[in-house]
């Protein structure tokens, strides 16, 4: 070892390089080789990464494919019924057909559209009066069990009065949808109010802030993590809302169509349909994501 | 000090007990008939070892909770209902994750309805001033501890507040950061001549950063010695007043009055006590907040 006395004199002669390197400052040979070294550590971990992401897919694909192979050759060799189960080249077929008339997209779109407004529908008016509740403890308490039992409620059992009240056509399965995603949007907001941090509010009133300051600065927007995570619950909610009011009553859409080619024993047909909902389902739920980020966007940060 | 009586009471405590009851009956005296006052340009440090009640003094001025006896003021008013203006720090930075640092020191001016771009320009001199232009968009959980508790001191210092509640603001800090930023406040302290209530467990910090230094007990919280501090030095560099002469013998005299005891039977009921008045004190500020 060297005292600092020894290092100070090496490096002013520049006699100390090779010496220096026990206990001396940094040598910028060194430094360089420590950078390139670190780069190429990052860039093989990032493509590293990549073949673990692209063996994920391939495995992915394989299962799938596979799944369908089994499936295919079973009916041909008689082991299933293509009868009951359908056929992954009947299910094509149907697809195809689907897609070539036009029937497909058609049901698509009425189920989105009936989907999206009891979507909106349902979260903006939960959301509206989740919140609200952190109005009022009393009123909160007294709706509380209403609320309950309106959630407690198989959505299936509203049906028959929704249909009678709301007709057959779109507006029907817009308020069951409504319904099936009201109750989960108002809890996950009111949650969210119920879990806003009281040394926060505390902080606004410290401001000399009103209520109605505290709920709009603090509250709600500390509520939105819960209602965002409510949301991609509720797409579902939503799904399942208008698919329902399309089983019991419609000439379109989806669930008609699975309703219909259920009946038929049309098996393949139903799974055309059903995979055509999942879909919708998946979309719904990337634009919700999209949504979220937009909003949220501290939360892209650091987390 | 001499001019005393002649500087406003801002912060004013007035034989305040504070009685935790639990369901069954029995009744926990945590505040036991507490008094003080703080004048204005006064820097008033109360310390205690842990469960003394520190901060439910602190919870109380802030009108979290209310008194089972006795009267609290903040510049002249009580406590309970009155519109509240004062500066509060805590441990927590208590910054808004959904803020972003400019928009966290701009809340009060919103709140007081400042105009948004003057109150934006306030804030970025603020900013720079604490050392943290440059991060003005970035998001609290982008900075690190000690950033995020400058933030929070601009935050509060860009009110301009006449009165400041602090309980431990500086605890979480590394020792560097902490000096800095007590020098920080004790600048801003003296200039604008605040009246300063401070809650700390640190000796070291009470003694170089007060003007009088309050000793609490053990639970029963009750003020056992009150400690003049008088440094030959300036008070706004906590470094020079760790060296003042007369420091260390204040930090030994007010170290001895503390009682810490560390056998694990004792810290098992400090914690137990602890964690009632904790309960206690949050279940007061959520029906606090949504009253």
């Amino acid at each position: 070892m060297m005292g600092g006395r020894e290092i100070a004199e090496a490096e002013r002669t520049g006699a100390g390089r090779r010496v220096a390197d026990a206990s001396g400052g940094p040598d910028p040979v060194r430094t360089e080789a420590a950078l390139a070294a670190g780069a190429a550590q990052g860039r093989a971990r990032r493509a590293a990464k990549r073949r673990r992401t692209a063996l994920v897919v391939l495995t992915q694909l394989v299962l799938v494919a596979g799944l369908l192979a089994l499936w295919e050759y079973g009916v041909r060799a008689g082991y299933i019924s293509g009868f009951l189960f359908g056929s992954p080249s009947a299910v094509w077929h149907f697809l195809v057909k689907g897609i070539a008339d036009g029937s497909t997209f058609r049901d698509m779109y009425i189920t989105s559209e009936e989907t999206a407004l009891g979507f909106l529908f349902g979260n903006a008016i939960g959301a509206a009066v989740g919140l609200a509740l952190w109005y009022s403890p009393f009123f909160e308490r007294v709706v509380t069990p209403f609320i309950l039992a309106l959630g407690s409620i198989p959505i299936i059992a509203l049906a028959p009065l929704v249909i009678v009240w709301a007709g057959t056509g779109l507006a029907s399965k817009v308020l069951m949808s409504t319904l099936s995603v009201v109750v989960v949007a108002l809890l996950a907001a009111f949650d969210g109010t119920r879990s806003t941090d009281p040394l926060e509010m505390n902080l606004l009133y410290s401001m000399g802030a009103t209520k109605w300051q505290v709920f709009r600065l603090v509250v709600v927007p500390s509520s939105l993590t819960h209602i965002f995570s409510g949301l991609k619950l509720a797409v579902g909610f939503a799904l399942i809302g208008a698919i329902i009011g399309e089983f019991i009553s419609s000439s379109v859409g989806l669930g008609h169509a699975i309703f219909i080619a259920g009946n038929l024993y049309n098996i393949p047909k139903v799974f055309s349909s059903l995979l055509a909902t999942i879909v919708i389902a998946l979309a719904f739920v990337q634009i919700v994501g999209r949504i979220e980020r937009v909003l949220m966007p501290w939360r892209r940060i650091a987390r | 000090m001499a001019d005393g009586s002649a500087r406003t009471v801002k912060i004013e405590v007035r034989n305040v007990s504070m009685v935790y009851g639990d369901d069954s009956g029995q009744a926990n005296l945590v505040l036991d008939d507490v008094s003080l006052e703080v004048r204005d340009g006064e820097f008033v440090t109360v310390v205690g070892p842990s469960g003394c009640g520190k901060s439910t003094l602190l919870n109380l001025l802030s009108g979290l909770i209310a008194p089972t006896t006795g009267s609290l003021a903040l510049d002249g008013r009580k406590v309970a209902g009155a519109s509240k203006n004062y500066g509060y720090m805590l441990q927590r930075d208590l910054l808004l994750d959904w803020r972003t640092i400019l928009d966290n020191v701009t809340l009060g001016l919103e709140v007081r309805g400042t105009a948004r771009r003057e109150a934006r320009k306030l804030a970025r001199t603020y900013l720079r001033f604490y050392g943290l232009g440059g991060f003005e968009e970035r998001y609290p959980s982008e900075l690190s501890g000690g950033m995020r508790q400058r933030a929070a001191l601009a935050r509060t210092m860009i009110l301009n507040p006449s009165i400041l509640l602090l309980d431990e603001p500086f605890v979480a800090l590394d020792f560097q950061t902490k000096l800095i930023l007590e020098s920080e406040l004790a600048k801003s302290v003296a200039a604008e001549r605040r009246a300063v209530l401070f809650i700390t467990h640190d000796v070291e910090e009470a003694v170089s950063l007060s003007d009088r230094v309050l000793v609490m007990s053990r639970r029963p919280g009750r003020i056992k010695a009150v400690h003049e501090i008088r440094l030959d030095c300036d008070r706004t560099d906590p470094v020079s007043a760790r060296e003042a002469p007369g420091f260390g013998e204040s930090v030994a005299r007010i170290w001895k009055q503390l009682e810490i005891q560390t056998s694990a039977l004792d810290m098992e009921s400090l914690r137990a006590a602890d964690k009632t008045a904790g309960d206690a004190a949050g279940a007061a500020a959520a029906a606090g907040g949504a009253a």
